[in-house]
């Protein structure tokens, strides 16, 4: 750009800086924040300002613009990245009319013409209309109540006043979608055919309806391939509309076009006085007290409203088309916000929150004119699309517009709102959001929240998660859920709707009843469904389910209280807590002397959790026991999956015994040197074992590992086996001094074959059960291996080895025990982690995938689940089951799954592995960490790629299935699978050997020590693995061990010696001689080297 | 489809595995020849090369194998190391070299990898030469592997005795362990004062060209590599940078190369991303 419009727009901008910061939103909640961001976006603005202009001219000229710009001190990768992502999205979805939709336009220029032809009738009767329609088989799609036989007003037809598109199509906003999108044809129905007093008593519904059931019977007579159906327009039962899907086969198909059409009948502003619709006058009068003053009838905000809203369809499109006009980015704007309201699940029917894209639009177009606290704008039309996006986040997720209502050209009280979100446009005298709930709003703005937290995050640009990943699936959503029955007769006097007026005391009664346990609680309704056009049709749509679908987001900390308090005795409130609790409250006394009412909950006996307990509780007694009993309550299923529930405290006993031996060793006299550091490196002292240690008496648990640094010392010899030898000599002299002070200690090798990797560790059993396996640390080897490795002539294999020693260290003594701290310390920090891991073990567990996802690597799994969202899960249910979804969304091959704030280069490291093994033999997965920055110490030894593209598949199908089902594995997919006797199992070595329960010991004998450590099925598996190498892939889970061949040594191959497989020499059909995998002897050999081991060998394929 | 009876330079010898509780008896193929190695041993012309070896193959096995088919008697049974095979994936990579290491013994018996081969050294020429020739006869009649070994020698088991073997073995007594750690320590410090003596040796005394080696020990010991890296680093810094116009223009120009190299980065990033169709928000 030149350097005078540079400097210019400088000076702009720094006059700006100044209004903008001040220009936050009226009585925003954190002045500072927005101070913050706005600030950002000055920032930013400065880096698109120049963007904005490629994009008006879009075929690449503007390359050289982009070096410029790239080149500039203000360059930041993350925010170009992210724009560049922008702009991909944004031609990704866009659609291109003019290709597309020609079908469709040839389709409503045809509607167009058959309405426009249609007789006028006027002044029939209800009956007369009735008889009519149903003559011709229509259905006239009356909304409850549906018009009396004596009522004396009547029905009438004109050409309509005006026609015209309207909505995101005429605005050229629409998104390409799977489940397409719909084109509004508005049709304005002249004033004349109501009167002045129409807008009362569903009058104006009902002659409404007529004139929708006319135009219906038109089409239908037209003759023209279409499948016609009424729908209430968002769910608002009072404004059907007619959709027309195309039946296809005719010239006039417009399948093509992946659209509806749907024609919505419309009325001028001034037809009704606007005046007498505001929200707090009432319309509907009830029947019986025809004269009773006007002032005490209750207000009727939703039936006006939706009057109202049939009022401003052209109204908002020249709104929206003038501000499109002055905002260039307007519409791109929109688009991001629609593509990010629909991956939430939000929409503008009633059930979807109320909350789409049109009024998406319309509350961006408004506040780009006012909305500030002194009058000035909100949104600046100088933004870029991703700022105007990120903007209107942050008006939605910092503005509380129940508590304080956003008011545009209103002078007076009159707009007040009840239980909602409230944006009152006062020149319609509508509230924009009236489609909205309490709770349905509430949850947008959460997840505003967490979206611009994850934009504001300085590392990553989180683009997927916020535009690309569908997040509406209410079990990730929410902690815990419960669908609660609809009672059948719902109290026909309690309002104009029903189910709105049940579950706003639904609501009210769980916001009550669960305090401070829960964040957020959001109810689903039940869509309605399509009616027919004819009156002989057949519904389409399955019937609603009668539920309501109550979704909780907990608060961790307190969900599981066991003892809410109230008033104190005697206090004025106490008699209403009494009635809200019924037989629950009771009066208490407690520590502190205080004596309150309390309410008081089961924890021991009872499997649900205290909050359903509550829910079920609180539903019983308001609503009867027919509805009580019948709720269907998810995600407990998954607490008590894991076995004890979802306390740290489970794991006590076992960290207990942790201090004791660290007690002990820090005791020792007479070691050579002192103890610096004792360290634990094992998923039973990091809450994350699926099994849980000293649960039961008599039993010993595996050993764990713990890592033992010394005092640094000048003695330690400068040769890697001599230090082996000399760490022997310490564990020697260790296990020589807690012998003494009566422990049990034995001395195991390990790594035999590899003289330069740890040798020895020492066993060290407790009576009570604890065992625990000590290893010795010495930094000096890391360095002699590294210095080894700086030897540019060592040998490939020695190489290899080294390597292979340098990995194994970093892993046991330096990343293991800070992973060890790091999750012990998120333990703390998410009470719902420890049981997540626990909960996805078992089901790698399940699928036979433990031996090839590391504990470690499950774990980094969940944990990452728990960090990088702004919404960390509360319950087991969400934490494990975002934990499948993040699985089966990430895409390993690509991108590492970074874990806190790690180094810039992740991606470069990344990129390093990649490019140096592309085949990707090894490292499939990479979790860089802040203490693992390379992120691979924990995918050394697996999974393979062949796995991890299973792990991946298995994920997918798991988060679509039942609890139940997830937990269900077949063996249909593996080549053959072996049975190991129980006996042998891990489980079957421990067991104590006793033919009579009472007779079973409790205590730990020396044959039990002699025991421990011994694995059978996995030494076994181990040794397979090294034979069979990447012949044969063994999965187990220590009772079946599977097996799958390998494609490519399936395939046979040419004469070679070191085919590292058993062969069957053949001759193929050609002549070729070739050598094919000899299966047979395989199993043959797995089986004598099994011997008693197995029990069956069933081969499948 | 019948199997060939010779593939290049390779004998062909079907033997049986005998059946287990669990699956029944299969075929295996030994691939023989005259061992003929790139550098030739004393041994070699009474030795036979035997690919794909059962993995339970022990000595016994294979001389009962060849008294079996009427061959020679043999010597003894080189078994292939560790041939660097690529199984790095398993839990650990683990040999089942035969050799002994100086660890002790963890297993009772070593057990092969598939597919590996074997060094069969005959008492004599004629043994062998006899062995290859009935092997080439026997070709169509099966003998089964494992069947007559001699009573004599005690081959340990397979299945859960050998891996509770292997559980005793790597839970040595400490006695034992302790003796073995001793001599290696006391050798250890032995060979290192002899190598320190050396060192001293050197340094002291002009080596045939008049010159003193400099090694490590002495009082002015030699700088170690990273010492020195990091004292160069520091002197690097020290430089003027920045004194000149052209330095400056330089560093700038540098800057901008890096970012423009970051952008470019990044566009390929996304172009690379959206190859794969991942924005397609569906």
């Amino acid at each position: 750009m030149a350097p005078a419009t540079k400097k210019r727009r400088t000076e702009i901008e720094e006059g700006d800086e100044e209004v903008r910061a001040k220009e936050t939103i009226g009585g925003l909640s954190s002045e500072e924040e927005m101070e913050a961001v706005s600030k950002e976006d000055d920032f930013g603005d400065r880096t698109f300002e120049a963007k904005s202009k490629p994009r008006k001219t879009p075929k690449h000229s503007s390359s050289e613009q982009e070096k410029a710009q790239a080149i500039s001190e203000s360059y930041e990768s993350k925010t170009n990245v992210f724009r560049m992502e922008t702009e991909e999205l944004l031609s990704e979805i866009r659609v291109d009319y003019r290709k597309r939709m020609a079908p469709a336009e040839k389709m409503l220029h045809k509607l167009k013409n058959i309405i426009e032809k249609i007789p006028r009738k006027t002044g029939a009767t209800i009956d007369k209309v009735e008889g009519e329609m149903r003559k011709c088989k229509i259905h006239i799609p009356f909304p409850e109540p549906r018009p009396g036989a004596d009522i004396k007003y009547k029905f009438s037809y004109e050409r309509p006043a005006y026609m015209n598109i309207a909505g995101s199509y005429a605005l050229k906003t629409v998104a390409k979608q799977h489940e397409g999108f719909a084109i509004d044809l508005i049709i304005q129905i002249p004033s004349t055919v109501f009167q002045e007093k129409d807008y009362l008593n569903y009058r104006y519904f009902h002659k409404r309806a007529y004139y929708l059931a006319t135009i219906a019977e038109a089409i239908q007579d037209s003759g023209l391939d279409l499948q016609l159906s009424y729908v209430d327009l968002h769910d608002d039962p009072l404004r059907p509309i007619i959709v027309a899907a195309p039946s296809g086969g005719s010239e006039t198909d417009f399948t093509t076009s992946k659209c509806l059409i749907r024609i919505i009948p419309a009325i001028a502003k001034n037809t009704f006085s606007a005046s007498r619709l505001r929200p707090d006058r009432n319309a509907v009068r009830p029947v019986a007290e025809r004269d009773t003053a006007k002032n005490s009838l209750p207000p009727t905000p939703r039936y006006n409203s939706s009057i109202l809203a049939d009022t401003t369809y052209f109204e908002h499109l020249a709104q929206l088309h003038d501000i499109s006009s002055e905002a260039k980015v307007f519409k791109d704007a929109c688009l991001l916000g629609r593509t990010w309201l629909r991956q939430r699940g939000f929409g503008s029917n009633i059930n979807q929150g109320g909350f789409g894209h049109a009024e998406w639009s319309i509350l961006m177009s408004l506040l780009l004119k006012g909305g500030g606290s002194k009058g000035n704008s909100v949104l600046a039309k100088g933004y870029s699309n991703y700022q105007m996006f990120k903007a209107m986040l942050q008006f939605l997720a910092t503005r509380d517009l129940i508590v304080n209502p956003l008011l545009f050209d209103v002078e007076s009280e009159c707009a007040r709102w009840p239980n909602g979100p409230n944006v009152f446009d006062g020149k319609i005298g509508l509230n924009i959001l009236f489609k909205m709930t309490e709770w349905g709003y509430r949850l947008l703005k959460h997840e505003a929240e967490i979206t611009l937290k994850l934009l504001s995050d300085p590392v990553m640009d989180h683009f997927e998660e916020v535009f690309l990943h569908r997040l509406d699936d209410p079990r990730f959503k929410f902690d815990a859920l419960a669908y609660i029955p609809i009672p059948e007769c719902l109290n026909k006097n309690n309002g104009l709707d029903p189910l709105l007026s049940f579950s706003q005391k639904l609501y009210d009664m769980l916001s009550t009843g669960l305090t401070d346990r829960a964040k957020l609680i959001h109810l689903t309704l039940p869509s309605i469904s399509d009616l027919p056009v004819r009156a002989d049709g057949i519904n389409r749509s399955p019937a609603p389910a009668a539920q309501i679908i109550v979704g909780l987001l907990l608060n961790a900390a307190q969900c599981n209280r066991a003892v809410d308090h109230g008033p104190p005795a005697g206090h004025k409130d106490g008699a209403s807590y009494r009635v809200f609790w019924g037989d629950k409250a009771e009066l208490r006394r407690f520590k502190d002397g205080s004596i309150l009412e309390s309410v008081v909950w089961g924890t021991k006996d009872s499997k649900q959790s205290i909050y359903n307990q509550i829910i079920q509780y609180l539903v019983a007694k308001n609503f009867g026991d027919g509805i009580g009993n019948h709720i269907k309550f998810i995600g407990d299923e998954y607490t008590t999956a894991v076995g004890g529930g979802r306390d740290v405290s489970l794991f006590q006993p076992a960290m207990a015994a942790f201090e004791k031996l660290i007690k002990e060793l820090r005791n020792l006299e007479g070691l050579p040197l002192a103890i610096r550091q004792v360290s634990a490196a094992a998923p039973v002292l990091r809450y994350s074992s699926v099994e849980v240690p000293l649960l039961s008496s008599g039993q010993l648990m595996q050993p764990a590992d713990v890592v033992v640094q010394f005092e640094s010392s000048g003695r330690w010899p400068d040769d890697l086996i001599a230090i082996q030898k000399t760490k022997t000599a310490f564990l020697l002299k260790m296990s020589e001094l807690l012998e003494k002070a009566g422990t049990v200690t034995r001395i195991g090798l390990e790594n035999i074959d590899y003289p330069t990797m740890n040798s020895a560790f020492l066993e060290v059993v407790y009576y009570e059960g604890s065992a625990f396996r000590i290893r010795i640390y010495h930094d000096r080897e890391q360095t002699l291996l590294e210095r080894q490795l700086l030897n540019k002539d060592l040998p490939g294999k020695k190489r290899d080895e080294v390597t292979a020693a340098l990995s194994e260290h970093r892993r046991r003594f330096i990343v293991g025990p800070l992973h060890t701290q790091e999750v012990q310390k998120l333990s703390h920090r998410f009470p719902a982690l420890s049981p997540s891991i626990r909960l996805l073990k078992r089901w790698f567990q399940t699928h036979l995938l433990s031996r090839e996802i590391s504990e470690e690597l499950a774990e980094l799994m969940t944990i990452r689940t728990f960090v990088a969202t702004s919404s960390p899960p509360n319950s087991v249910m969400s934490g494990f089951l975002r934990t499948l979804h993040f699985i089966s969304l990430w895409d390993w091959r690509a991108e590492p799954a970074v874990i806190g704030t790690v180094a810039k280069n992740a991606s470069e490291t990344f990129d390093a592995i990649r490019k140096s093994d592309p085949a990707i033999n090894r490292h499939a997965m990479v979790i860089p960490t802040e203490y693992d920055p390379t992120g691979t110490t924990f995918t050394e030894f697996g999974p393979r790629k062949v796995v991890a593209a299973r792990v991946t598949a298995l994920a997918r199908s798991a988060i679509g299935a039942s609890f139940k089902n997830m937990f269900i594995s077949s063996t249909k997919d593996y080549d053959f699978v072996m049975y190991i006797e129980p006996k042998y199992t891990l489980p079957g070595i421990r067991s104590k050997s006793s033919k009579f329960k009472n007779l079973q010991k409790t205590e730990i004998t020396p044959q039990d020590i002699a025991k421990l450590g011994l694995n059978v099925p996995d030494t076994f598996v181990d040794e397979l693995n090294d034979i069979y190498g990447d012949t044969v892939i063994f999965f187990t889970d220590g009772n079946i061990i599977a097996g799958l061949w390998n494609p490519s040594s399936e395939s046979g191959r040419r004469w070679k010696v070191n085919i590292p497989y058993s062969t069957i020499p053949q001759v193929r059909g050609n002549g070729e001689e070739v050598l094919v995998l000899n299966k047979k002897s395989i199993l043959n050999e797995i089986s004598r080297l099994g011997g008693e081991i197995l029990t069956k060998i069933e081969i499948i394929k | 489809m019948s199997p060939p009876a010779q593939i290049p330079d390779y004998t062909i010898l079907p033997i049986t595995l005998p059946a287990t509780l669990l699956v029944g008896a299969a075929t295996h193929y030994l691939y023989l020849r005259r061992h003929a190695p790139k550098q030739p041993a004393p041994h070699d012309p009474r030795s036979l090369f035997v690919v794909n070896v059962p993995v339970d193959a022990t000595t016994a096995h294979l001389r009962a194998l060849f008294t079996g088919i009427g061959g020679g008697r043999v010597e003894k049974v080189v078994f292939d190391g560790d041939r660097g095979a690529t199984c790095g994936i398993g839990k650990r990579k683990r040999h089942l070299a035969h050799e002994v290491g100086d660890g002790g013994e963890v297993w009772d018996r070593q057990l092969c990898k598939s597919g590996s081969t074997a060094v069969v050294v005959f008492v004599d020429k004629p043994s062998m030469d006899v062995s290859m020739k009935t092997a080439r006869k026997l070709s169509k009649t099966r003998v089964v592997w494992g069947d007559g070994i001699s009573e004599g020698v005690n081959i340990p088991a397979l299945g859960i005795p050998r891996y509770l073997a292997h559980h005793n073995l790597t839970h040595p007594s400490k006695t034992h362990l302790q003796a073995s750690v001793n001599t290696f320590i006391a050798a250890f410090e032995a060979e290192e004062r002899v190598r320190l003596r050396a060192l001293a040796k050197r340094r002291r005394e002009p080596d045939d060209d008049g010159f003193i080696t400099v090694v490590r020990g002495g009082r002015t010991a030699p700088a170690r590599q990273e010492e020195a890296n990091a004292v160069l680093e520091k002197k690097g810094k020290d430089k003027h940078e920045g004194f000149y116009r052209f330095q400056v223009r330089q560093e700038r120009k540098n800057r901008q190369m890096e970012l423009l190299k970051k952008f470019e980065e990044d566009k390929k990033r996304v172009a690379d991303r959206k190859n794969l169709r991942r924005f397609k928000p569906l």
